[in-house]
C-alpha cells in the first residue's frame, strides 16, 4: 500500500501561527512552557521591539491576543520567558545573569526598569532558566554547577535565593508540568540526576546511569553539531542533549533516550529507551521500562501527542507512532514496542473536508491541491525545530504548527491490520469515542455478514473468526474502564489469520489458540499491564448504546449481532462487578423477543443475567401471549423485587385465581388491608360457588378479627355479594363463623 | 410385593389406512414387539386395538388413551394422523391361597393400582418422541420413502430402544412420576459462570455458522440450551441415560490420565475418537430437531465435546458430513475455551453447593443432608426444570440412583398428580395425604409448577407439624420464585 499524506493520522494545523521569519534583523524565541512565540527585532539604536504571540492551541489563539513591547538593547538575547501570570519577563543575555522586567498587567506595558540577578555560584555558567510550576514567581537557574532557585519580588525588583543544589551538569531537560529537571553529567553525559522542584524546595532522586551503545557511523553523528563536540570515549559517543527528552505518558513521567545503533549487517537502527520515573508519592529508582524499536537510523525528532510518541524521521520524511499502553512483547522486564502502524506515515497538512472529498477519486493529483502553506514550506524541512510536546516551528518560513492526531485515520490504517489493537489504541485516544464506536460497528457488521467480505475489501483479513474475540476484547476494555478498581486489562486477542475464515479449511491454527476474556492470563502479564492506561474519554455503557445499539437492527443477523455484543458486554461488566445499565437489558430483551428466541431469554432470566426490575417484569407479562412461560417469569421476578405485591395481586386476580391471591396476601401480611369487594368480585365472577363461599368466609373472619363483627360495612361496597351469598346459602349462613 | 411390577408385554405400531382389502390385515402392522409373536396373534392384537379406537371415537372427541382389563393395561397414542402406537402392560399379581382362589375364581390377585395410566401413557409418548428424534417423523419418512422404509426404521430403532435397560421402558420398575416429567436438571450457577458458558456457546455458534443449536451440560446437569423445549428433554434424557453412561468409563480413564500428562483435556465423545488419525471420523448421531419456528424438523449431526465434567453438544446442519479439518478447527477453538469454562463452572457449582449445604443444615438444625426424613420432587412445566431428592446416588456410582422412598409413596404421587391435572392449569391446588405406612405426602400445584414433599419417619406427626416442616423446606428451596404455599 502506498501511503499518501491524505491517509496520515498525524496532521499539522491547517491554520498555523505565522510570524516574522528569522533573519539578520529578526530573532525568534519559543517558550514551550507558556507557548509564547517571541519575535525580536531591532527597533532603533538602543531598543528592541518584542512581539509576543501566544499559541496555546488553535482554539485559544483568538482569546489571548498578541502584543508587543520595547526592550532595552544591551546585548544579544539568548532566551526570554514570561512567568506564569505574564507579569514578569525574564531575559537571558549573558551566561551569568538573567534580567527581569515587570509588566503592569499581562500583555500590558513593560516597566522601564530592568533588574538583574547573577547566579550565586562563582564561575558558574547558566545553561538555562525556568519559571517553576510550583510557585508563581519562582525561577530556577540551571548552571553547569547545579541548581539555584530564586524567588522574585517584582514590587521590590529584587530576587532572593531560596534553595540551591550543587551538581555538575553538562546540559539538562525540563518537564514543566511535572516540575522535574533531568541534569546530565559525566564525561559521556549519561548520568542523570533528577530534581523535583516544589515550592521553595528541590528534591533530588538518586543518580542513575543510562547505558549507551557503541558509536554509530560518523555520518550520523556529524549530521547535527548542535549536541556539542563529540568526543568518543571507549568507542562510545557522549549522549547529546537533543537525544534526550522528558515526557509524560499516561500520567507517568519518562526520561526518553534516543540511542543510535549500527546494525550488525550494516545500516543503522534506533531505539528509544524510556526510563519510568518513580511517581512523586513513592520512592524508588528510575526504571528502564519500555523500548521503542525503530528499524531506521538517522536524524530523529520526537513529539508527544495524546500520549502517543511520534518519532519523526527527517530523511525518510516519515513519522512513526508508538503507544506504550498497547500490549507489547516483553522479556519480563522490558517491553518492546513496535510502531502502531506497520507503515510509517508522513505528517500531513490537514485539509478542509471539502477538498479531501474531491481528492478521493483521483488520489494521484493531490499535489495541486495542497494548501498554500505547503507551497511556502516543505514537510520535514531542515529548518524545522520540534518542541515538546507537539509543536513544530519552521523559523525560516515563519510558521508554527501543532500536531494533531486524527483517530479516524488511525482507525482506517490499523483496523485492517489488527482490529483488536486498533480498538485498544482508539480506546486510549482522547476524542475518539465516535471512532471507537465506528470500529465496533464495523466489527458488528462483519458478524452480520455470513459471507466473509470480498477479498478486495481491506477488511478481508479481519474475518468473522477474528472479530469475535476482538469484539469481546474491546468490550472487556470498555468494561475494565468502568470498573471501580482498574483490574488487570484483558489479554489481547490473537493476531488475525491470514485467510478469511472458512468452515471447510482453516489454515491458521494459532488464531484459535487463545481468546480474550475467556482465557486467564499469566501473573507476569498482569503486572506488566498494570500501567495506568485509563482512557481519557472512554466509551461508556450509554455511549455504546447510543452509537451501536439504539439504531434498531433490521435483519435477523443484525439482531443476532446485537445480542452477541450486549451479552459479551454484560459478561465483561459482570466479570468486573460493574453494574449493568437497564437500557442494555431492555435492548437485549427486545432483540431476543423480536427474533423469537424466547428459550434463551428464559434461561438468561433464570440465571439472573438480566437483572430484575419492574419494567422488565411488565415487559414479560406482556409477552405471555407469545410465550406462555413469560408470565411465570414475570411473577417470579416481581416476587424477588419484593416491591411489586400489588402487581402480583392484580395478575392473580386477572386470572381468576382468587384463592391463590388470598394465600399470597396472607403470606406477605397484606390480607387485612385489601379491599373486600375486589376479591369477592373475582370469586363471584368465576361462577365457582365453593370458591365464592371460601373467600366470603375468609373475609367475614377478617371482619370479626378486625372489627369484632363478621358483618360487612357499607364502606366495603359488598352489599351485592352479601345479598348473593344470602341468596345462595341462606340468610342464616351470614356471619356464622365457627369458633376457632 | 415390591418386586411384582408391571411389564411391557406388547408394543405395536399400526395404521388402519395401510390395509385396503380383507385378508391383508397384516399390512396394517408397522412394527410389533415382541417380534417372535405369531403373525396371527399380531393381527388379532392390532385388530382389537383398532376396534377400540374406532368404537371409542363415537363417544368422545378425545381419542382413546387407555384400556383397562383385569390382567393388562393398554395405552394408545396417535402421534401422527393415521398412525397408532399401542403399548400393553401386564398388571402385577400376587398368587392367592388355594381357598381364596377358589372363592374369587382366579388364581391370583391383580394389583391394578400398581399400574398407573399416566405413567404408562407417558412411557409410550416418550417412545414416540425418541423415535422421532432419531428417525424423524413418520410423515417425513413417508414423504421421502415408503412404508417399507418406515418399517425398517421402526424395527431398527425400537428393537434396540426396548432392549436398552437405560430407557426403562421394558420394565416399568424404575418408572415413576419422574419418568412422566422427564425433567431437566439445571445446574445452579452464578450469573458470571453462566455468562462464561453462554458467551462460549455464542462464539462457537457465530464462528461455525453450520451449528444450528447447542447445549452445554456439566456433571449431567444442563447449563445452556438453544434447543426447542421438547427436544431439550429428549436429548437430555438420551445424553444422561444413554450416551454419557456409555462413556463414563472412558472419562474416568481420561481423568486419571489427563492430569499432569499431555494436557489434551478436550475430546469428542461423538466424532473422531482420536484427532491424530484422519481416517477414523467415528460415528455421529443424526437427530431430527424442531426448527426455531417450532414446526419443521431439521436433520442435524450431534457432536459432543467433552472437557473435564463439561460437555458441549453442537447440532450441526446435516447437509454435508463434518470433515476431518473441521473437527480439527473445532478442537482448536474448543480446547482452551472449554477447559476454562469447565473449570469456572466446576468451581462455581462447588461453591454454591457447599453454601447451600451449609445453609440447609443451618436451617433445619438436624436431619439435613442426604438421609433426610423429608424428600421432595419439584417440576416446572414451563421450562421442564426438575429438582428432586427422591433418588439417592450411592457414593462414586455413575448409575442412576436408587429410590429412597417406598414405591407406594411414589405411586401416590402419580395419583395425586393425575388428580391435580384434572383441575386445569390455572387452578392452584394442594393435597395432603397420609399413607398406611405413616408417611405423609404434601402435594402442591401452583402456576404450572408441581411440588411433592414426602415425609417419612416423622413422629409425632400431625397435619400442622407436617405442613410446617414442608413450608420450611419450600422457603429454603424456592425463595426466589413465586410459590405460594
Amino acid at each position: 500500500m502506498q501511503s499518501s499524506s491524505s491517509d496520515s493520522y498525524a496532521q499539522l494545523d491547517d491554520n498555523p501561527i505565522r510570524f516574522q521569519p528569522v533573519s539578520e534583523q529578526t530573532n525568534v524565541f519559543y517558550d514551550a512552557v507558556q507557548s509564547h512565540l517571541f519575535t525580536v527585532e531591532k527597533a532603533d539604536s538602543n531598543s528592541l521591539l518584542v512581539r509576543v504571540q501566544p499559541c496555546q492551541s488553535s482554539s485559544l489563539s483568538d482569546s489571548t491576543k498578541a502584543f508587543s513591547f520595547r526592550l532595552k538593547d544591551c546585548g544579544e538575547v539568548k532566551s526570554m520567558k514570561f512567568s506564569a501570570d505574564c507579569r514578569i519577563l525574564a531575559v537571558q543575555r549573558s551566561s551569568t545573569a538573567v534580567e527581569f522586567v515587570n509588566f503592569a498587567t499581562a500583555g500590558g506595558a513593560a516597566d522601564t526598569v530592568e533588574y538583574s540577578q547573577t547566579c550565586k555560584t562563582k564561575a558558574a555558567q547558566i545553561l538555562g532558566f525556568q519559571w517553576t510550576q510550583a510557585a508563581n514567581h519562582e525561577v530556577l537557574y540551571v548552571t553547569d554547577c547545579g541548581l539555584e532557585l530564586f524567588s522574585v519580588t517584582p514590587e521590590k525588583r529584587s530576587l532572593r535565593l531560596v534553595k540551591s543544589a550543587a551538581q555538575q551538569c553538562n546540559w539538562y531537560a525540563w518537564h514543566h508540568a511535572a516540575g522535574t529537571a533531568a541534569l546530565s553529567s559525566g564525561p559521556l553525559s549519561n548520568q542523570f540526576s533528577m530534581f523535583k522542584i516544589g515550592q521553595s524546595s528541590l528534591v533530588k532522586t538518586p543518580r542513575f546511569e543510562v547505558d549507551l551503545p557503541h558509536a554509530p557511523s560518523s555520518s550520523l553523528a556529524s549530521s547535527n553539531a548542535a549536541g556539542g563536540g563529540s568526543v568518543g570515549i571507549g568507542g562510545r559517543q557522549p549522549l547529546r542533549e537533543r537525544d534526550v527528552f522528558l515526557a509524560e505518558l499516561y500520567g507517568q513521567l519518562y526520561l526518553g533516550v534516543l540511542k543510535h545503533y549500527v546494525k550488525p549487517g550494516g545500516g543503522s537502527a534506533t531505539e528509544i529507551a524510556l526510563y519510568q520515573q518513580p511517581s512523586s508519592d513513592s520512592a524508588g529508582n528510575p526504571r528502564k521500562s519500555d523500548l521503542l524499536v525503530l528499524q531506521q537510523g538517522g536524524r530523529l525528532a520526537v513529539s508527544i501527542v495524546d500520549n502517543l510518541v511520534l518519532v519523526h524521521h527527517q530523511r525518510l520524511q516519515r513519522s512513526f507512532a508508538f503507544d506504550i499502553a498497547l500490549p507489547a512483547e516483553t522479556d519480563g522486564y522490558l517491553r518492546y514496542h513496535q510502531p502502531v502502524t506497520v507503515e510509517a506515515m508522513p505528517l500531513a497538512w490537514s485539509q478542509p473536508q471539502r477538498q479531501q472529498q474531491k481528492q478521493l477519486p483521483r488520489a494521484g493529483s493531490q499535489q495541486q491541491q495542497q494548501p498554500q502553506d505547503a507551497a511556502a514550506t516543505q514537510l520535514y524541512s531542515q529548518s524545522w525545530i520540534f518542541f515538546l510536546p507537539d509543536v513544530i516551528v519552521d523559523a525560516q518560513a515563519g510558521l508554527l504548527w501543532r500536531i494533531r492526531i486524527r483517530p479516524d485515520r488511525l482507525s482506517a490504517l490499523m483496523f485492517p491490520m489488527d482490529p483488536g489493537r486498533c480498538l485498544h489504541c482508539l480506546h486510549l485516544r482522547a476524542n475518539a469515542k465516535i471512532d471507537t464506536a465506528n470500529a465496533l460497528r464495523r466489527l458488528m457488521l462483519l458478524l452480520t455478514s455470513a459471507e466473509p467480505p470480498a477479498a478486495a475489501d481491506a477488511i478481508a483479513t479481519a474475518s468473522v473468526t477474528t472479530c469475535l474475540p476482538v469484539l469481546a476484547y474491546a468490550l472487556d476494555l470498555l468494561a475494565a474502564q468502568e470498573s471501580p478498581q482498574p483490574g488487570p486489562l484483558p489479554s489481547p486477542p490473537p493476531p488475525p489469520p491470514p485467510s478469511p475464515f472458512d468452515f471447510a479449511a482453516n489454515e491458521s491454527p494459532s488464531a484459535y489458540s487463545s481468546l480474550s476474556g475467556m482465557a486467564s492470563f499469566s501473573q507476569q502479564q498482569q503486572q506488566l499491564l498494570s500501567l495506568p492506561a485509563r482512557a481519557p474519554d472512554p466509551l461508556t455503557q450509554s455511549d455504546l448504546y447510543v452509537h451501536l445499539l439504539a439504531e434498531g437492527p433490521a435483519t435477523e443477523a443484525e439482531y443476532k449481532a446485537q445480542v452477541f455484543v450486549i451479552l459479551e458486554f454484560v459478561r465483561a461488566l459482570n466479570d468486573r462487578n460493574v453494574p449493568v445499565q437497564h437500557f442494555l437489558f431492555e435492548t437485549l430483551v427486545r432483540a431476543l423477543v423480536t427474533t423469537g428466541r424466547f428459550g434463551e431469554l428464559h434461561q438468561l432470566i433464570q440465571y439472573h443475567v438480566i437483572s430484575d426490575s419492574k419494567p422488565i417484569a411488565c415487559l414479560l407479562l406482556s409477552l405471555q401471549s407469545l410465550y406462555p412461560p413469560a408470565h411465570q417469569l414475570a411473577l417470579d421476578m416481581m416476587k424477588r423485587l419484593g416491591s411489586a405485591n400489588e402487581e402480583i395481586l392484580e395478575v392473580l386476580l386477572s386470572q381468576g385465581r382468587v384463592l391463590s391471591a388470598v394465600k399470597f396476601l396472607r403470606s406477605v401480611g397484606k390480607f387485612d388491608s385489601v379491599a373486600a369487594h375486589k376479591l369477592l368480585e373475582v370469586a363471584f365472577e368465576s361462577g365457582d360457588w365453593r370458591q365464592f363461599y371460601s373467600v366470603f368466609r375468609a373475609l367475614e373472619q377478617r371482619n370479626a378479627r378486625l372489627r369484632g363483627s363478621a358483618a360487612f360495612q357499607p364502606a366495603d361496597h359488598c352489599q351485592r355479594y352479601v345479598a348473593e351469598f344470602a341468596g345462595r346459602f341462606g340468610q342464616t349462613a351470614l356471619g356464622q363463623l365457627r369458633a376457632l | 410385593m415390591e418386586d411384582s411390577e408391571a411389564q411391557c408385554e406388547q408394543f405395536f405400531i399400526f395404521s388402519p389406512s395401510l390395509c385396503t382389502r380383507e385378508g391383508e390385515e397384516a399390512q396394517k402392522i408397522v412394527y410389533f414387539y415382541p417380534a417372535s409373536t405369531e403373525l396371527n396373534l399380531q393381527v388379532k392384537c392390532v385388530g382389537l386395538a383398532e376396534a377400540v379406537v374406532r368404537f371409542t371415537a363415537d363417544f368422545s372427541d378425545q381419542p382413546v388413551r387407555c384400556l383397562t382389563t383385569l390382567k393388562s393395561r393398554q395405552v394408545f397414542l396417535q402421534p401422527e394422523p393415521g398412525y397408532w402406537f399401542v403399548m400393553r402392560f401386564s398388571v402385577p399379581k400376587i398368587p392367592l391361597q388355594q381357598q381364596a382362589a377358589a372363592e374369587a375364581k382366579e388364581d391370583a390377585e391383580y394389583l391394578a393400582e400398581n399400574v398407573q395410566d399416566v405413567v404408562c401413557h407417558e412411557l409410550l409418548h416418550q417412545a414416540y418422541l425418541m423415535y422421532r428424534l432419531f428417525k424423524g417423523s413418520i410423515a417425513m419418512t413417508l414423504e421421502r420413502g415408503n412404508v417399507e422404509i418406515l418399517r425398517q426404521k421402526c424395527n431398527h430403532f425400537f428393537s434396540r430402544y426396548l432392549a436398552d435397560p437405560n430407557h426403562s421402558c421394558f420394565s416399568i420398575y424404575q418408572s415413576t412420576l419422574l419418568e412422566v416429567y422427564r425433567g431437566v436438571t439445571f445446574l445452579p450457577l452464578s450469573k458470571r459462570a453462566f455468562l462464561q458458558v453462554h458467551c462460549l456457546v455464542q462464539r462457537v455458534q457465530a464462528t461455525f455458522s453450520r451449528v444450528r443449536f447447542a447445549c452445554y451440560l456439566h456433571s449431567d446437569q444442563l447449563v445452556w440450551t438453544s434447543l426447542h423445549p421438547t427436544d431439550t428433554r429428549c436429548v437430555y434424557a438420551y445424553l444422561v441415560h444413554s450416551l454419557f453412561p456409555r462413556h463414563a468409563e472412558d472419562d474416568l480413564r481420561n481423568l486419571d490420565k489427563g492430569i499432569g500428562s499431555s494436557g489434551a483435556f478436550g475430546r469428542f465423545i461423538t466424532g473422531p475418537p482420536n484427532l491424530d488419525d484422519p481416517s477414523q471420523l467415528g460415528s455421529v448421531p443424526r437427530l431430527f430437531l424442531t426448527g426455531p419456528d417450532g414446526g419443521s424438523l431439521a436433520e442435524c449431526h450431534m457432536l459432543v465435546y467433552r472437557s473435564g465434567r463439561s460437555s458441549l453438544c453442537l447440532f450441526v446442519d446435516a447437509g454435508d458430513p463434518v470433515t476431518y479439518e473441521q473437527y480439527l478447527a473445532l478442537d482448536r477453538l474448543l480446547q482452551p475455551l472449554m477447559r476454562h469454562a469447565s473449570d469456572t463452572v466446576q468451581t462455581c457449582s462447588q461453591q454454591l453447593s457447599e453454601a447451600s449445604a451449609a445453609s440447609a443444615s443451618a436451617a433445619s438444625g438436624s436431619g439435613g443432608g442426604a438421609d433426610s426424613h423429608i424428600r421432595f420432587l419439584y417440576f416446572n412445566h414451563m421450562n421442564s426444570a426438575q429438582k428432586s431428592t427422591v433418588f439417592v446416588q450411592p457414593e462414586g456410582s455413575k448409575r442412576p440412583g436408587v429410590l429412597a422412598v417406598k414405591r407406594d409413596l411414589m405411586r401416590l404421587c402419580a395419583d395425586v398428580h393425575a388428580d391435580h391435572c384434572r383441575h386445569g392449569d390455572l387452578v392452584d391446588t394442594e393435597t395432603v395425604a397420609k399413607t398406611a405406612g405413616d408417611a405423609w405426602l404434601v402435594a402442591k400445584k401452583f402456576d404450572r409448577r408441581d411440588f411433592f414433599a414426602l415425609v417419612t419417619q416423622f413422629r409425632p406427626a400431625n397435619l400442622i407439624l407436617v405442613t410446617e416442616e414442608v413450608s420450611r423446606l419450600c422457603q429454603a428451596q424456592f425463595h426466589s420464585i413465586l410459590f405460594i404455599e
